[in-house]
């Protein structure tokens, strides 16, 4: 390879490097955590290899929490947030970019982008009061419902866009010369087409659910029903401090791995989902 | 065909969301009874009905397990003898003071909780909500069964609105193999000896810079207020007047326990500037061996460093904290109440729970477990106390210690964090402001809070 090419690969991978790095650290530090020793977790300087490697917090770890309980429930939200946004959402955004000229149409997209304006915490408080007067406090219900409200205007303006770029209209045109009703199109054409922006959407309603705390921290206060996320702060004590760093970094390896799981078999779809109509083509 | 297909999608849809729904189900029924608890009066029970009350408590200790077993343990045994059934929750501190306002404001309410802030709790929660009166309780387990921290907290208004039982005070953390270094033989007793032991273990680099500091606040990011009003206590001054009508710090001894609050950094060099760093975390940094001393550690702080920093174990001790005299008050104290909800379904089965709850040997049992202290003069008198070099330093600190909350309405708001005006105070006298402008700020902010 010819120095002028070398060099700017050469300066394309350092830039990817540090960036790798200044993103996998704090990773890095939780997986590294995980596997030491109690007595080195706290030294200063602190060691960036453990000197010896220890896995008891990964046995630990199963009889301090209920993890397990903590993780399905996670895992019953999540998909079920991602069902109903994922149904809704291509539903809706099909319908907003196949007839963006109707004014409820138009009314809906400045509806759900407005939506995205208003910071969450704002209606916290009502929406609380609602919650509890229609005893959905303390259930999965009241957690799937809130979910899905915030996560289906984003993924209804995710998957518009998808429907948008890349399915051409007039593929559908011929479809209906051909006899092929309204549904049909939506169903035997658009859908199968939009796999990896519905991919993408499912990918982003399944982490959204998954990560979410605030919500959950406070409409639960049934321990059976906590979701990881809440759960993992079982280790933070009365004063706010964690007198059990291992075992906290060792359940986040934990908690974490299903959504690096996800997205090591579904990456492609989110890439292609996100990126289509990023560019007028 | 248009509209068939339509027909099928919609009912896919309704189908869809039932299943959901259906599912959920589950969730709701195994969830906390309290949700058609505010409908009913309270105390208002069917004998032929199963009794279950639902209780509310904040996470302590350092081991999560420990307290489910506990509670786990608890919660049969008094079914086994009454009949009833406890379905507890363990609410984390992130949300406790949520959680216990929306209580208190129609939100959903547990029959019992731990509560904290007291007063404040009482006058939101008005006549329909927040916690009941228990004189009954109070007057059955003895009047006089607590220290004064614990009655302060739970005595309002001439009522008892719950029965005390956890208390908290604070002492002097130290490096007993640091002191042996130094050729300390004894904790510091006054101020100019913490500033003059501090010194003899504060150590630094060429360039001037502490590589291990004598002594660091106990903080969570970044917050004094506590420390101060330790030291407060310590220079006999008091935040309140003895009816807690009025502030009453803008006096010699608010200024002298400020002033000394920000010299140890500022004039003494004992402990490092980064120490106002909200994520610098004084105990982590006295398991790094970078901290000789941490004025104003809790109870719990033994089982973090055993767990976190077991080279550590045998050479920490702890002591009852320095004043400016070398007498008198010298930390702070709190007491937590077990109160009972006036939106209960069974008044008596709570009152019932919170008295096993609170008898002696389950709060010997609750302390040893969760590495807290008592507000109960008789689980404090007990041997596990007494005899235990590290918790009998806050044994001694108990009789040396004023109240760390005032029990009035708007103590949560005059102590928030970091905008009330305690907090504010010590952030600005921290960073450099003129401290006799910084108090008459707080002053004139707290009063008019207090109006």
């Amino acid at each position: 390879m010819s120095s002028k090419k070398i060099k700017p690969a050469l300066k394309h991978y350092a830039v990817m490097a540090v960036t790798s790095v200044f993103v996998l650290l704090p990773f890095y530090w939780m997986v590294i955590t995980s596997i030491k020793p109690s007595n080195e977790v706290m030294l200063s300087p602190p060691t960036y290899f453990p000197k010896v490697l220890n896995i008891q917090n990964y046995i630990d770890v199963w009889s301090t929490l209920p993890l397990l309980k903590y993780m399905s429930n996670s895992l019953f939200v999540s998909v079920m947030t991602t069902i109903i946004c994922v149904a809704l959402a291509t539903l809706c955004g099909y319908s907003i970019s196949r007839f963006s000229n109707r004014r409820l149409q138009k009314s809906s997209v400045v509806l759900m982008l407005l939506s995205q304006l208003i910071p969450g915490v704002l209606p916290f408080i009502s929406f609380y009061f609602i919650m509890f007067n229609l005893n959905l406090t303390n259930t999965y219900a009241g957690l799937i419902i809130a979910y899905s409200m915030w996560g289906i205007p984003f993924c209804t303006l995710m998957i518009k866009s998808y429907f948008t770029s890349a399915i051409p209209v007039s593929l559908e045109e011929s479809a209906t010369i051909d006899g092929c009703t309204r549904f049909g199109i939506f169903f035997r054409i658009a859908l199968p087409i939009s796999l990896p922006g519905i991919v993408a959407t499912a990918i982003f309603s399944f982490i959204l659910a998954w990560n979410e705390f605030m919500w959950a921290s406070v409409i639960l206060s049934n321990n059976d029903l906590k979701p990881a996320s809440i759960g993992i702060y079982d280790y933070i004590g009365q004063f706010g401090g964690n007198s059990n760093m291992a075992l906290t970094m060792t359940t986040s390896v934990l908690i974490t791995l299903p959504a690096i799981i996800l997205f090591a078999f579904l990456q492609k779809y989110l890439i292609s989902g996100l990126t289509a109509g990023a560019v007028k083509g | 065909m248009k509209k068939v297909v339509r027909l099928i999608g919609v009912i896919l849809a309704v189908t869809m969301m039932v299943a959901v729904f259906t599912a959920c189900g589950s969730g709701q029924q195994s969830s906390d009874s309290t949700q058609a608890q505010n409908t009913s009066s309270a105390g208002s029970t069917n004998s032929n009905e199963p009794r279950e009350i639902s209780f509310w408590i904040q996470k302590y200790g350092s081991d999560p397990a420990a307290q489910e077993t506990l509670l786990k343990e608890m919660t049969a045994d008094f079914e086994s003898k009454t009949g009833i059934k406890v379905k507890y929750s363990i609410v984390d501190w992130g949300q406790a003071l949520n959680k216990l306002t929306l209580a208190c404001t129609g939100g959903e309410a547990p029959d019992v909780a731990d509560i904290f802030f007291t007063a404040s709790l009482i006058q939101m929660g008005g006549d329909k909500y927040g916690p009941m009166e228990i004189d009954d309780v109070a007057k059955e387990m003895g009047e006089d069964s607590w220290f004064q921290a614990g009655k302060d907290e739970a005595y309002q208004n001439g009522h008892w609105y719950g029965i005390p039982w956890r208390f908290d005070t604070r002492v002097l953390l130290y490096n007993t193999e640091y002191f042996k270094e130094a050729g300390i033989t004894s904790a510091p007793k006054t101020w100019d000896e913490l500033v003059s032991v501090g010194k003899k273990l504060t150590k630094t680099d060429a360039k001037g810079n502490i590589t291990r500091a004598g002594l660091a606040w106990f903080n969570m990011m970044a917050r004094f207020d506590q420390t101060w009003f330790s030291l407060l206590g310590g220079a006999g001054g008091s935040l309140m007047d003895a009816e807690f009508k009025s502030p009453t710090f803008n006096t010699q001894a608010g200024i002298d326990s400020l002033t000394f609050l920000r010299d140890v950094n500022e004039k003494y060099k004992i402990a490092v500037p980064n120490m106002v760093d909200p994520s610098y975390d004084p105990v982590a940094e006295f398991m790094a061996g970078k901290v000789a001393m941490v004025f104003g550690v809790t109870a719990e702080t033994k089982n973090n460093i055993e767990q976190q920093a077991p080279q550590l174990k045998d050479k920490f001790a702890s002591a009852v904290m320095p004043s400016k005299s070398g007498e008198g008050a010298s930390s702070i104290a709190f007491s937590a109440p077990i109160a009972v909800f006036k939106t209960t379904k069974d008044a008596d089965a709570s009152k019932q729970w919170v008295k096993y709850f609170c008898n002696t040997e389950n709060q010997l049992k609750a302390s040893k477990t969760l590495s807290l202290l008592n507000s109960s003069k008789a689980v404090m008198s007990d041997s596990y106390f007494s005899q235990d070099a590290w918790l009998s330093a806050f044994v001694n600190q108990s009789d040396r210690a004023v109240a760390g909350d005032m029990p009035i309405a708007q103590w949560s708001q005059i102590d928030a964090w970091p905008n009330g005006p305690l907090p504010t105070l010590c952030t600005e006298v921290i960073a450099g402001k003129d401290i006799q402008q910084s108090i008459d700020k707080s002053i004139k902010e707290f009063e008019n809070l207090m109006k």
